[in-house]
């Protein structure tokens, strides 16, 4: 039997997740004996935790880790929210395995001597849209006004604008059958939104930010990489993800230093050492509009952007 | 109709995420390798966009 590999950076991932492919080969290039656990493949996996000296053993394939204390740092790539409501009822084998392999995984959180990127439980906190605009405000950010409600009579249009921005609370996917919607932010007038229905969900209401240039600020411990998000070099009204990709350009974004600091600041206040901030230019001034704790960066990794190779590098050096 | 449900955008839902056709996943490396190499940096699969019809990343939003 081969012998157990001891493991320096713990990748716990999904098969899916080609961003962090690039993470391990930047990580095999670094020579770091790292593992990779990919949630899929936990069924046929096998896996033996000692919690209290801790020491788990994992057999994936031909491959055999150990971790144990001289574990570095740990690249969380699991949900923090399952957001795909299941819609129709699961087996009992799928209900053990969606509740139990999850649980294991946030079990792991016991290597705690390891640097974690990021942090799940701080993870859990920073998803929280309205938490993250107080902490944005409290640190000196320009923060768009807000009102989070589901009452029709609030007087949104009053204070906000006849047109706001309605966003939700937290992503909403929702599936019927074989059909599923997403939402994204939109801007109506407030009347439309004021609806008795409204009480059924509070919604996230903004006063409207235009004209603007989104801003993608991703941040790494003190590295700090800016782009706009254009189209045929200009900005875009409302939610740009509703835009064709291949509409879309990233060029670099030079921020200015006292917003980079920000940046890097917010991050680190909120216990993340990863984040990807979204953010409007708009009349000169630099606005937040959220903070991912998880947002995806494969988009924007080049080799003028070395973001993976910086992660690696992060990951390898604690 | 609650406002969230109304402007919602309507797609097709899928019940699994596909695998990539013609690679397979190297365990030891923790990655896909495919004909050409790696996948990952592969432009032509398109893996590693933002609107990729799924986010690859942990909040799997779906989207």
């Amino acid at each position: 039997m081969r012998a157990l590999q001891p493991v320096q950076v713990l990748v716990l991932a999904n098969l899916h997740d080609f961003p962090t492919d690039r993470i391990c080969v930047e990580l095999d290039r670094l020579g770091i004996c790292y593992a990779r656990l990919n949630r899929e493949d936990l069924g046929a996996a096998v896996v033996r935790l000692d919690p209290i000296e801790p020491r788990l053993e994992i057999d994936v394939e031909d491959q055999r880790w150990l971790v144990d204390q001289t574990l570095k740092a740990v690249w969380w790539r699991q949900p923090t929210f399952l957001r795909n409501i299941p819609h129709q009822p699961l087996s009992l084998d799928e209900q053990l395995d969606r509740s139990q392999w999850p649980a294991f995984l946030r079990g792991l959180m016991l290597f705690d001597e390891a640097r974690w990127l990021n942090d799940p439980a701080a993870t859990y906190r920073a998803e929280c849209k309205p938490w993250q605009l107080r902490q944005a405000a409290r640190l000196g950010f320009n923060t768009p006004a807000t009102l989070i409600t589901n009452d029709p009579n609030a007087p949104v249009a009053t204070t906000l604008g006849e047109t706001v921005a309605v966003k939700s609370v937290d992503t909403v996917l929702l599936r019927e059958g074989g059909r599923q919607f997403f939402a994204y932010t939109q801007l109506l007038d407030w009347s439309i939104c004021a609806a008795p229905a409204l009480r059924a969900a509070p919604v996230l209401a903004q006063k409207v930010i235009s004209p603007k240039l989104d801003l993608r600020v991703t941040v790494l411990g003190d590295h700090v990489w800016a782009v706009s998000v254009e189209v045929e070099g200009a900005g875009i009204e409302g939610d740009w993800r509703l835009r064709k990709k291949e509409q879309l350009d990233y060029p670099d974004f030079a921020l200015p230093p006292e917003v980079a600091d920000l940046c890097i600041a917010l991050v680190r206040h909120m216990g993340l050492v990863y984040g990807a901030i979204d953010l409007a230019l708009s009349d000169g001034r630099f606005v937040f509009i959220e903070i991912n704790p998880t947002g995806e960066w494969g988009w924007l990794d080049t080799p003028e952007r070395p973001i993976a190779a910086t992660i690696a590098r992060a990951l390898a050096a604690c | 109709m609650h406002v969230l449900r109304g402007f919602a955008l309507e797609s097709v839902a899928r019940d699994e995420t596909p695998l990539p056709d013609g690679a397979h996943y190297d365990v030891a490396l923790g990655a896909w390798k495919g004909k050409n190499g790696l996948l990952a940096y592969d432009a032509m699969t398109g893996t590693v966009t933002k609107k990729n019809d799924y986010e690859t990343g942990e909040d799997q939003k779906g989207q």
